[in-house]
Formats: structure tokens, C-alpha cells, sequence
């Protein structure tokens, strides 16, 4: 069978296995989250820039959100994640390289990061004047999802974490069960 | 360094001698690539034709001149006319690319007699059957048998390292072109270091360039030391892969069957990447109508190569269909259906890959292709590793272990940790509720209770005052073990400690919270004070000596350590208490008491819905 035609059957399987489960917590009344952009388009865009506003409760679940089978992340200047935690999150640690402390070559390090991840997180950089932008640009040329710790003014947008009984994250249902 | 004896077979300036199969004996013939002439047949060359001229001069100078346009394929069908003519003096011939093929030649030279027997056979059986001149090279090793080809030269078996000591490190990419995107930046960088040869390269000192390049620079090593890349491991897997296409109709024209074949190449892909193998021998068989299986062996294949399966399938699929006959169809276009037709003996009826002697995909031999998103990561990993060291990227390993920082071991990328614990063994007693931030490093606080409001004290009064001590009138209750106690009422709790305090006011005695051998603290309520800033972004606004009121939740986790060593053998793994404490605030932390000391060991900042 086309590979093709195998994905979207496995695709269609995971979503009626999503129905399913979000089905259970409605009778259970437990609540999960989901996470969508401010402005509406859906959950995380692939290519956009996102700020967790200094939450790692928040850049964990969206972590967990983004995570599939498949995923690669890149995690730089961010040395204080809980990674035990982060399993229950739905957060594949084995597949998450970890830049501790890029100093002096941060520009160098995410052009290297940015065309290989799915997900490149960024915590507490200084960014001078243009990079972020360029750091977006790149990020929209591979469709990497790229989250901040902190706001970069003009570039990240924020997320909304709403509750829902539908269409929970997979990383806050296995929080919740 | 083990490697084989292989012969290769290298015919020179392939699509010029493609390019005079193509057409009739004799006659001028150039390939034409935007106006200007790309190849040129002898005869062409001498009416004056050359590489580069401009077409309306060309054909000035040759008013009957065959122009064709690039054709890749055909250059590829054509050459299997060479490996036809190589095959039957040699088995398993592998083709590489048009106009290269290799064999081992241990058996034929067995056969013929001597290894010079053999590329003397070779040669005059291609030059019979499809009438071009090839040379041929037999040495040990995959690159000095190549240049050994390039060369003509039979090299003996202990000749091969000093035989490819002076080829430069650039040339080696133009004899394993195939490879040419895995070593092309390895070599770049080491020709600006002054290695530019693989002599040099051999007498470098090789574990610090490997740690520098990691497994590209391996592989060119090897390849430079006279070495196989792909020599195959001890560990096979008992089964092939094997995926076949059946045609609902006869085909007999590759375009028509370029569906099939990409369905076959993906349902091969998957197959291999299902098992995690890659094969090192690939038969794509194709049959046709008339009952015929017409085989093709090729090299390795990896589960990400699917445009390999396919262009390997449109190769095998034009050179059956004889796509000699449609390319010079041009000259003669009557004989074209007649040709086809019979060759494919009423058309092909399904196509047919298998894949034999798999073994484990290994991402550390990309030579072979590793997994591409691999690739990727790896590219990027080395790319970092090369501004900030090895440690600069790190990877995450899981372990079992009491406490949240030692259940995750950090290493350099690629790095296994070889001595992790067991997850699966029963850790009982761990720490059960993990912070989402782990303070680096542990931040150190004093951690206080005035001197009369500790449980031990109070405790101390009851007994003085003949009253049997309990835990609810002692005004805290004892934060037990886990397992031992039930849980205490934390508000409660609070407001007696909020009464003891102002009726301790006066005295302003503050003794350090303790935890006794038996794992139990001596009050609920404290006073938390940081003694170094902290680097944790939630506790920023924290400023050090400032004190302020923490509520200690059970249970307690007490990790007891090596205690069977003496206090001098049991380094950094010592008793130790971890307890959540809620501040003023709201912020949970995580405190860890360690030698009579108090830290702040991590922060939970979970998501409130």
C-alpha cells in the first residue's frame, strides 16, 4: 500500500482515537487543555514565532502539544528545564538537543538549529537589533515552530491556553489521567 | 584495517562513448545542452566539432550532424550492455554509476587463474560484446581499486595504502562521487588545516580529528587507510524485504509505469524502515508478458532512498525496454515499435523489488545514508559541537533514580551514558512530584523556625507538663515518612503556627528546620531566607537575606543514600530530604536538606486551567 495512503489512514485512526478520549473526559468531567494562537488560526502554526511568557509550565505543555512521533526540538539557553517532568507532559526527552549555553554565538547556533528542528525553543537570549526578525524569517523559510521564553516585541506572538472538552493535548491528558 | 580485493570497471568519458552506441557506426553525433555542444562522437571531433561550440556553427562544420539532448537515462540503460559483457566473467557485478562498476574478485580470480587473467578477460569481453574500451583496476580497498581503475593498474594486496598516500583528499570525492555530500565539507576543512592528501591524513593523529569531524572524518579515514566503508556486521537479519507490483495491463514504456514503480519504492522504503535495515544487495526483477523475470542485482539501498528504487527501477526498466532502439528511433522510426514490443515480449506485467542481506540501520555510518531528518540533527549537532565543544550539545538520557536531577543524565550528543541505572527497578520512596524547573545550580537558603514554635519544643513543654504528647494539640503535625502517616491538614496547621509565632515574638529565637534520622521534620510552618541570588527567572524578584513564611507539605522524601559506606566513600551520594514548601506568594518549590543545609532543588510552575 502507498505510503501515502498509509498515513492518512493512521492519521485518520489518531484522530478518532482523540475523539474517542475526549469523549471519556467529558463523562469523567476532566477538563484538559488545548493551546491556540491569539489570533485564532488554529493550534501552533508551523514557521511562526510564539512566547511562553515565562512560564515553563506553558512552554512545556506546548512542547508536549507540538511533540509527535517524529518530532525533533531544540532547546538553547534554557538550562533549568525539569526534564523528569517533562515526560508527563507528553514530551519525548530523547528527542530534544540541549543548547545550554550558546553565549556569543547565538545567531550561529539557531542557523544551525532552525533548518534541522521541528521545534526550536529559545530562552533567555539578548537579542540585538534585527535578530529576532531574522530568526523568524528563517523559521518561516523551514516551517520550524520556533517558542520564546520571554516576548521578542514585534516578532512572537502570544499563546492562548484555554480549557476545552474537546480536542484535548495529548501532554495535558496524560497530566490529568 | 580489514578490506577485500574488488576489480572495477570503469569505462572513461561515458556519455561521449553512450552517446556513439546511440547512433550508427561512423556517423557525427553531439549531445546538445543550451545551444552549445556538451559531448561529441570521435567522428564529430574530427570534422572540427569541440565541447562548448555553439550548434549553428557545429552543424556548419557537419551539415549531417545527429543532434540529441541530454539524456541521463539513456547513458545509464546503455551501460548495461557493459555490465552484461562484465557479468560473464565476473559474479555479482555491482553497477555504481554509468560508466562505473565494481566486483569482488576473489572467485573469478580463483577461476581464471590469476587477478591479471581477469581484468584481461573483462576487458576483452566488453570490447567484443559492445565494442568501447574499458580499463580496469584490482586492488584492496574501495578507493585505491578505484584509482587502480583510473589508472589501469592491478595493485598487489599490501600496496594499497602507500598506492593511495599521494592521491589528493579532493580526488577522493571524485572517485566515490556517490559519497561526495557526506565528505565534501569534511575535506574542505581539513585541506585549510594542510591535510590534502590521504597519506597525510593517515599519519594524522586520528582521535582528535574524529573528535572534531566525528563519523564523516571516519569513514575518510578508512577510506584513505585502504579500508572497506561498508563492510558487512557479524548481525544479519534472516529475512529479505520483498515488494511486487502486479500491472493491471501490459506496459511498455517507463513513464507509463512510473506510478508503479514509485509505489513499490515507497512500499520497499517502509518495509525498511519498519525493521530499522538497510540492505547491501537490491534485485529489481521486472517480468513480462510471456512469462519472462528479467533480473538486475544492484548495491546497497537505505529505507530513505526511494528516488534511488525508482531511478534504479527506470534504469533497468529503459535499458530491457531497449532504449537504444527509441533513442535512435529518431534516425529510424519504423523500427521502433517493433523493437520495444520485442523486447518486452508483450509487456511488462509487474515490477518486483527485493532487498537481501539487511542489517541494522546504523545513524552512525552515513555513508550508506542515514535516516535523513538523522541527518539533519546530526549535521546541525556537529555544526554547534564545532563553535562550542562537545558539551555545547547535549543530549538527554533518562535513568531510575530517588530525585528529579539525577533521573535525567546529560552527555554530549551522540554519547550513550553507559552506566545509567534501571527506570524499571522499584525506586520506592522516590520523589513522586516533579518541578517543571530545576534550579542550576541548587540555590541555598536557611531555612528557620522561631525557637519555640518547633514541633520539639512543644514537645518538650507537654512532657515537662506531664500531658501525653499528640500531634494536633502539639500545633503541627508530624510530617511522616511516606507511607507511615496520614496526610496533615495544611491550613490548620497554619493557623496554629501563625499563634505561635506572635506569642514567640518576644523571644525571636529561630532555630534551623531539621529533619531527624527518622526522616521526620520538626515543623510545618518556616521562615525560607535565599543566601546567594537566584539564576531561576521565577525567583528573580527574591532578593537575598529577605525572609519570608513557607508552608512545608507532606510527605517527605527521604533518600537515605549509600549509608551502608562510611561517611568518607559515599561522595555526593549522601542522606538527603526533599519536602515541597508553598510560599507567601503561592510559588511551590522543591527543598532538598543535605548535610545539614537547605537548597532550593527545583520550582513547580504547572499550568492552572
Amino acid at each position: 500500500m502507498e505510503l501515502g495512503v498509509l498515513m492518512s489512514i493512521q492519521d485518520r485512526r489518531l484522530a478518532r482515537a482523540q475523539e474517542i478520549l475526549a469523549g471519556a473526559e467529558m463523562k469523567m468531567g476532566v477538563e484538559s487543555a488545548h493551546i491556540r494562537a491569539l489570533d485564532g488560526q488554529g493550534y501552533l502554526q508551523p514557521g511562526a514565532v510564539y512566547h511562553v511568557g515565562g512560564s515553563m509550565g506553558h512552554l512545556l505543555c506546548a512542547l508536549g502539544n507540538v511533540m509527535k512521533a517524529d518530532t525533533w526540538v531544540g532547546v538553547v539557553a534554557l538550562p533549568e528545564v525539569g526534564w523528569a517532568a517533562a515526560e508527563s507532559y507528553g514530551v519525548d526527552v530523547e528527542r530534544v538537543v540541549v543548547v545550554p549555553r550558546p553565549w556569543g554565538v547565538e545567531d550561529a547556533v539557531l542557523s544551525a538549529l532552525i533548518p534541522a528542528m521541528d521545534v526550536v525553543v529559545c530562552g533567555r537570549m539578548r537579542l540585538r537589533s534585527g535578530q529576532g526578525q531574522r530568526v523568524a524569517a528563517a523559521a518561516r523559510q523551514y516551517r520550524t515552530i520556533v517558542l520564546t521564553w520571554n516576548v521578542w516585541p514585534g516578532v512572537s506572538r502570544a499563546l492562548d491556553f484555554r480549557a476545552a472538552n474537546s480536542q484535548g493535548s495529548v501532554g495535558m491528558m496524560r497530566k490529568a489521567l | 584495517m580489514i578490506a577485500q580485493r574488488y576489480v572495477v570497471v570503469r569505462v572513461p568519458d561515458w556519455q561521449t562513448v553512450s552517446l556513439s552506441l546511440a547512433v550508427p557506426p561512423g556517423s557525427s553525433a553531439v549531445v546538445v545542452a543550451r545551444g552549445r555542444v556538451r559531448y561529441a562522437s570521435l567522428p564529430a571531433r574530427r570534422e572540427g566539432i569541440q565541447v562548448g561550440m555553439k550548434l549553428s556553427t557545429a552543424q556548419i562544420l557537419s551539415p549531417n550532424l545527429l543532434v540529441f539532448p541530454e539524456d541521463a537515462q539513456g547513458d545509464a540503460a546503455r551501460f548495461e550492455q557493459v555490465i552484461r559483457a562484465v557479468e560473464s566473467q565476473v559474479a555479482r557485478v555491482y553497477a555504481v554509476e554509468p560508466g562505473l562498476a565494481w566486483a569482488l574478485v576473489g572467485g573469478a580470480a580463483r577461476w581464471h587463474g590469476s587477478e591479471e587473467a581477469v581484468a584481461e578477460a573483462i576487458i576483452d569481453a566488453v570490447s567484443e560484446s559492445v565494442g568501447v574500451e574499458c580499463h580496469v583496476g584490482i586492488a584492496t580497498g574501495v578507493l585505491a581499486s578505484i584509482v587502480a581503475a583510473y589508472r589501469g593498474d592491478i595493485v598487489p594486496d599490501d600496496r594499497s595504502v602507500e598506492y593511495v598516500s599521494s592521491v589528493p583528499l579532493a580526488r577522493v570525492i571524485e572517485c566515490v562521487a556517490v559519497w561526495a555530500k557526506q565528505l565534501s565539507a569534511v575535506v574542505g576543512e581539513l585541506e585549510m588545516l594542510g591535510i590534502r592528501t590521504c597519506g597525510q591524513l593517515v599519519q594524522a593523529e586520528r582521535s582528535y580529528y574524529r573528535a572534531r569531524f566525528g563519523a564523516a572524518y571516519e569513514h575518510l579515514y578508512v577510506l584513505a587507510a585502504g579500508g572497506d566503508v561498508f563492510l558487512p556486521k557479524n548481525q544479519y537479519y534472516e529475512y529479505d524485504i520483498h515488494v511486487r507490483f502486479d500491472c493491471d495491463e501490459a506496459h511498455f514504456s517507463a513513464d507509463h509505469l512510473m506510478i508503479p514503480m514509485t509505489r513499490v519504492a515507497a512500499g520497499v522504503a517502509q518495509k525498511m524502515a519498519d525493521a530499522r535495515v538497510r540492505g547491501r544487495t537490491m534485485f529489481t526483477v521486472i517480468g513480462t508478458a510471456d512469462g519472462r523475470r528479467n533480473r538486475r542485482e544492484w548495491g546497497g539501498v537505505s529505507p530513505e532512498k526511494t528516488d534511488v528504487i525508482v531511478r534504479r527501477l527506470r534504469w533497468h526498466m529503459n535499458a530491457l525496454a531497449g532504449h537504444d532502439a527509441v533513442f535512435s528511433s529518431r534516425v529510424n522510426e519504423n523500427t521502433e515499435k517493433d523493437n520495444v514490443h520485442s523486447s518486452l515480449g508483450g509487456g511488462v506485467s509487474f515490477l518486483e523489488v527485493r532487498v537481501r542481506d539487511c542489517e541494522p540501520a546504523d545513524p552512525d555510518t552515513p555513508l550508506w545514508g542515514a535516516r535523513r531528518e538523522n541527518a539533519d540533527v546530526e549535521r546541525s549537532v556537529e555544526r554547534i559541537q564545532s563553535l562550542l565543544g562537545e558539551d555545547g550539545a547535549l543530549g538527554i538520557h533518562r535513568q531510575g533514580a530517588f530525585d528529579p536531577r539525577s533521573r535525567i543524565v546529560f552527555s554530549p550528543w551522540g554519547n550513550d551514558v553507559p552506566d545509567r541505572s534501571n527506570r524499571d527497578m522499584g525506586w520506592e520512596g522516590s520523589v513522586s512530584e516533579l518541578p517543571e524547573i530545576i534550579c542550576v545550580p541548587p540555590i541555598p537558603v536557611a531555612l528557620t523556625v522561631s525557637g519555640g514554635n518547633s514541633l520539639w519544643a512543644q514537645k518538650r513543654k507537654k512532657n515537662n507538663s506531664g500531658n501525653a504528647p499528640t500531634a494536633v494539640e502539639g500545633g503541627a503535625q508530624i510530617i511522616p515518612f511516606p507511607g507511615m502517616v496520614a496526610a496533615s491538614d495544611v491550613n490548620e496547621q497554619a493557623q496554629i503556627g501563625d499563634g505561635s509565632n506572635t506569642e514567640n515574638e518576644e523571644e525571636q529565637v529561630w532555630e534551623p528546620v531539621h529533619v531527624s534520622s527518622r526522616g521526620i521534620v520538626n515543623t510545618h510552618s518556616a521562615r525560607l531566607e535565599l543566601l546567594s541570588a537566584p539564576q531561576t527567572d521565577v525567583l528573580a524578584h527574591w532578593r537575598v537575606g529577605e525572609g519570608q513564611r513557607i508552608e512545608l507539605i507532606d510527605p517527605v522524601w527521604n533518600v537515605r543514600g549509600r549509608w551502608w559506606l562510611p561517611e568518607e566513600h559515599q561522595e555526593n551520594n549522601r542522606r538527603r530530604s526533599y519536602v515541597r514548601g508553598r510560599t507567601e506568594d503561592g510559588r511551590e518549590l522543591l527543598l532538598v536538606s543535605y548535610r545539614s543545609q537547605w537548597w532550593i532543588e527545583g520550582v513547580y510552575d504547572r499550568v492552572n486551567y
